[in-house]
This record gives structure tokens, sequence and C-alpha cells, in this order.
């Protein structure tokens, strides 16, 4: 075997990759762009998040509201942020920041009704650097 | 097994579903995934930089051989560095570190964020100690507060009653190895990345006096030094460690350690019990480049491949299990027929279902881990010219070619814990103000509040990926480096290194992937 070609075809190959790699580094968010107000609504039913995806990604920068509708009581708290909101049955709560630090950061409920009891999450938010 | 019974272990278990995904220890992690293209990126570099150095070493150039080093004993900042002043004074202040984690987990605050036991065992001693050995030196060698504290004992001995010592002096058995260090890792990684009260401040406590126990008898039955280089794992685990780092301790003209049990090591490098027994003029304290501790000559011990062994394959587990992959294995581990008895046995010891699936998991990990590495070795041996081939054992070539693996290992470790470190290791802030939960207000700095935004998530990802393509051709630098200086045959050398290339190209590929899956966080 010939190392020398092969190094040349594995440098070549590299070269490609890496100039690929450069142009497609792109985070949609939801909705907007920086320093818009992203808002967005989520349901929860029968404990469970009526959304097909459990992630929601945004870009540092915008203000972000999420807000949430349930059908049972229940306390949120978004971690890192630490934002933490009461949810009645039947109404709106909006959960607001500004999402200035990056991350992944988990929204968890501690349990719902009246004898709440647990910790469970719920969805996970995520803070992309910006372009 | 009656079918209600049954039925009743199915619902326990499925009613601890949510918890499944139990990431490290202590405290959360914010990390965004690494994206897709750095990801891709990354892995390529590996593979191409691995043939930049496979083309330096075809040519026959030959790069190792005595490294440069300088004495910073000969230096003014080297001496007030390691001025005997400033050295008691580490020391006493890791003794009282010690006995402040005991105090406050014993008596302080049960909540976790509100006692400093927990963020100061799983953040700042932990993780932040490896990092130290890896980058600097072997701070622990020099600070162990288990070390000062027997060293006053003894101190105390002999002026209560001239001539004696203290312990059996019992000398260390051959055979014994490195084995009670092994154990010892292993109850460790379990206890971090397994044990469900391992962030409880009580349970953490007696954890940390039982093994202070463990250390201190066995420096009674056998010596203060030879426990500490085979059984105080974190003696082991740091030195290990501070063998990539650009510091060594260093006896000029000592020849070989000739009053320790440290076989042929040239010059008593980084071996404590000389160093201290040592005239002063004899010391030196050496800036070196990176990594050249990990070269060798002669094959490890085998008690201590297996302690490298369980090293690196603890830190990958740990990044596995705060994935998507482990979370779907978890819980077909739970729901598993096959694997029931076991589960249950170890559900009885550990006292819940997770923690006996992980306990499983680790296990089976470790042994997969020694396994991979054996039949690549086999392979490694395989590769060799009959000649050669019938010098070295399967088990001579897994002990040369070990510790070169630990580049990876220690580069995953930086780049895994890097946020870790940055966003909880803040909460030593409040903390050192009221360590014990009482409402103190030491320092002024009670309410400070930590700040997530301390790191970029970019600034992250690139440190990461670089920190493990950079660590991965250290790997296979050293490895070539370690097949020629044995080998000598310069085609054996190049033939040999091919499956260790594969492995070390999987590896730093693994590494990588768990960097780039989403964290999936304690329910």
């Amino acid at each position: 075997m010939n190392w020398h070609n092969g190094y040349l075809v594995s440098m070549a190959a590299g070269l490609c990759i890496w100039a690929a790699s450069g142009s497609d580094e792109v985070h949609a968010a939801d909705a907007g762009n920086a320093a818009e107000v992203v808002r967005v609504e989520i349901v929860l039913a029968d404990h469970k998040l009526a959304r097909e995806s459990n992630v929601i990604r945004v870009i540092q920068g915008q203000v972000v509201e999420l807000v949430w509708l349930s059908d049972e009581a229940t306390e949120l708290h978004l971690h890192g942020y630490d934002v933490e909101i009461q949810v009645k049955p039947g109404q709106h709560a909006v959960m607001a920041l500004a999402a200035h630090a990056t991350g992944r950061f988990p929204i968890t409920s501690h349990g719902f009704g009246a004898n709440a009891n647990g910790h469970q999450t719920l969805l996970y938010l995520e803070v992309y650097p910006g372009e | 097994m009656p079918p209600s019974r049954r039925q009743l272990t199915l619902v326990l278990t499925l009613g601890m579903m949510p918890v499944m995904a139990q990431a490290h220890g202590f405290a959360q992690r914010y990390d965004l995934p690494v994206p897709l293209t750095l990801y891709i990126t990354g892995a390529a570099a590996a593979v191409l930089l691995s043939f930049v150095v496979m083309a330096i070493f075809m040519r026959g150039q030959r790069l190792i051989g005595d490294y440069p080093r300088t004495n910073l004993l000969l230096t003014h900042v080297g001496r007030l560095l390691a001025h005997p002043l400033l050295l008691v004074l580490l020391r006493l202040f890791a003794v009282a570190i010690l006995l402040l984690v005991v105090v406050a987990g014993l008596y302080g605050d049960p909540n976790p964020f509100k006692n400093i036991a927990p963020t100061m065992v799983w953040v700042i001693w932990w993780v932040g100690f490896a990092y130290v050995s890896g980058l600097a030196g072997n701070l622990w060698a020099v600070i162990n507060p288990w070390k000062t504290i027997y060293e006053a004992v003894e101190k105390a001995m002999r002026w209560l009653r001239p001539g004696s010592r203290l312990g059996f002096g019992i000398s260390y058995p051959q055979w014994l190895g490195d084995w009670p260090a092994v154990l010892l890792l292993l109850w460790f990684v379990w206890a971090e990345l397994v044990w469900p009260a391992s962030d409880t401040p009580a349970n953490l406590a007696q954890a940390v006096i039982i093994y202070s126990l463990i250390t201190w008898f066995g420096m009674f039955l056998f010596g203060k030094h030879p426990w500490l280089r085979h059984g105080e794992a974190f003696s082991l685990l740091f030195g290990l460690l501070a063998r990539f780092a650009p510091t060594e301790i260093r006896l000029s003209g000592h020849g070989n350690c000739a009053d320790c049990d440290v076989q042929n090591n040239t010059d008593g490098i980084n071996c404590c019990e000389c160093f201290e027994q040592a005239p002063r003029d004899k010391r030196e304290w050496n800036l070196r480049p990176w990594a050249v501790g990990l070269l060798v000559e002669r094959p490890i011990s085998l008690s201590r491949m297996v302690f490298v062994i369980v090293m690196l394959a603890s830190v990958t587990f740990d990044g596995l299990l705060a994935t998507p992959l482990w979370t779907d294995l978890g819980r077909w581990m739970l729901l598993s027929e096959g694997l029931r008895p076991m589960v249950l046995i170890l559900q009885g010891i550990t006292g819940d279902a997770v923690a006996a699936v992980s306990t499983m998991a680790l296990m089976l990990f470790v042994l997969g881990f020694l396994l991979i590495y054996l039949a690549f070795s086999g392979g490694m041996r395989w590769m060799l010219p009959p000649s050669v081939r019938a010098e070295v054992s399967l088990a001579v070539v897994a002990r040369l070619f070990v510790l070169s693996l630990i580049p990876i290992a220690l580069a995953y470790h930086l780049a895994h814990y890097l946020s870790f470190l940055m966003i909880v290791g803040q909460y030593m802030i409040p903390l050192a103000s009221d360590p014990l939960g009482l409402g103190w207000n030491l320092f002024g700095t009670n309410l400070y509040m930590v700040n997530i935004g301390i790191v970029d998530a970019r600034f992250v990802w690139y440190t990461s990926v670089i920190a493990i393509v950079v660590g991965h051709i250290i790997a296979v630098y050293l490895a070539h480096a370690v097949a020629l200086r044995v080998f000598q045959d310069h085609r054996a050398v190049l033939r040999s290194q091919i499956p260790m290339l594969i492995l070390m190209v999987g590896y730093t590929m693994l590494s990588l992937w768990i960097l780039a899956q989403p964290v999936i966080e304690l329910g």
C-alpha cells in the first residue's frame, strides 16, 4: 500500500469536508430573528405536551415568551434561567425571559393537580449563539 | 415468582421511568450539543492528522529521546512557588477543606446547593483536580490531606516516644499490585455516576470518612508511601493524569529508585518517596514538554493497566449517561425479562431500580472497554513480524500501549466538563461565605447568583472539538513513539500501529459523538 497516496487522498477529502462545513451552520429558530419577541404557545393536556417536538429553539438575544395552557394546575420551572410560574387550569400563563445565555435548559413540572409532587421534564429550551 | 409480585415490580420500575436519565452525580448541565458539521469536521481532522503523524514516522524520523527540560527551582518564581512555607500553608488548607467537607456534610443544610460538601467533592476536587493534574502537574501529591494528617500523627508519635514507628510495617506484597486502588476507583466511579445519594451531604460525608479510614488503615499496614503508590486511588488517578502534565519532579544523578519499590525508574521521576529523602541540591522540579511522561519503555503492571481502563471507561460512561441512547437502553434494560433477576438483586443492594440498571451497565461498560482494548492489543501483536511477535505476549503489548490512550480521555474530560466547571463551580462563591447553610456571610458573597452566561456555547464547542482532536494526535504520536522504542524494527512499528490507530480513531469518534448528543436531564 502506498501510504503517501493515501495521505494525499485523505488530506483532499478532509479539506472538502472542512470547506463544506463552513457554509451551513444555521440553527433556525422556531420563529423570528434576534431582538424580536418569540412567542410560543404550549398546551398541556393530561400531564403531557400537546406538541410534537419537546425542544424549542431560539437565538441568543431574543426575547422569549412561552405561553402555557394546561388542563390541570401545575408549577413550571425553567432551569438555569430560574423562572418559575404557576399555571391555573384553563388560564394562560406566560413564562418570559430575555435569552442572554446560550445552552439547553430543561423546563420541568413540579407535579400536577392538588397534591403536586414530583419532577418531570416537559421540554427543553435551546438558546443557540447568534450568527 | 408469583404473578402479583412480578406485576408489582414492573409497576415500581415503570414508576421510576422519568428519572431514567441520571446524569453526572450532582447539579445540572446546560450544554448545547456540538453541531453536526463541527462534529464531522473534528472527526475528519482526527483521521487526517493521524495520517500526518504516520507520514512523519514513515520518513524514519525519531522525534523522541531525552526531552528538553528546565529546572524551575533555579528560577525565582519556581523557588517562590516551592517555598516550604507556602507548601505548609497549602497542606493545612487542604486538611481544613477535608474537615470542612465532613463537618458540613454531617451537620450542615441537607440541600446540596446550600452545603459546601457536594460542590467541593464533585466539582472542585474531582473535576477541577483532574484539570490541574493534566494541565499543570501533580499538585495532589503535594497537598494530599490524608498524607498530611498521617504524617502529623507520625511526628507526634516520634515526639512522644522517640524511636517508635507508626504502623505494622508489613512490606507491601508484590502480588497485590495496584488492585486495592482498582477496587477503590470502581467504588468511587460508582458513587459518582450511579449512587442515588451522591449529592446528599450527609451520605457524602460518610463516604469520605470511610475512604479516609481505609486510606489510613492501608498506610498503617503497609507504610505511607507503598499505600500511596498502590492503594490510594486518587494518588494513582491524579498521578497518571499528571504524566501528561508539563512538570515533573526528578533527582539528578539518582539512578534507579533503590529505596522504594518503584522498579526501573531512572532519576526517580515523580517518585515522592525518593524525592523526600534526597538532599536538597539533588532535587529538580522541571518544566518538560506535554505528554512525555506517558512514554514508557517497559510494560506497566497488569493491575495498573486495568486501573487506566477503568478510568477511561468511566469518563466515557459519564458522557453516555446523559445521551438519549442511554435513556432508551436503560429503559430497555429495566423492562427486559431476561435481566430482571439480576436487576432485582442489584436493586436490593442499591435500593432503587435505576441505580441497579446503571450499576449493571457500568460494569458491562468497563468490561467491554477492557475486552475491546485487549482485542486491539491482540491485533497489534498479530501485525508484528513473527520474530518480534515471539518475544512479546498479548499482555505485554496491552500493558505497553495503554498509557497512550490517556490524552484522548483527558481531552474528553476537559471538553465534557468545561461548562459544568465554569457554571456549577460558581456555587463556590456563595458557599464559601456560608459553607454549612446556616445563614453566615463570611466574605459577603452569600447572595451571589450563578451567571449561566459565563461561557458561550460556541466557545465550548470549539474548545471541546479542538481539545479532542489535539488529544487524539498526541495519543497517536505516543503510541508510535513507544512502538519505536520497544520494537526497534521500523516496519514492525508501522504495521503494529494500524490496529492502534483504528482503536484511537474509534475512541475519538465516540468522544465527539457524545458531545454532539443533546443532554437529557434528570427528569
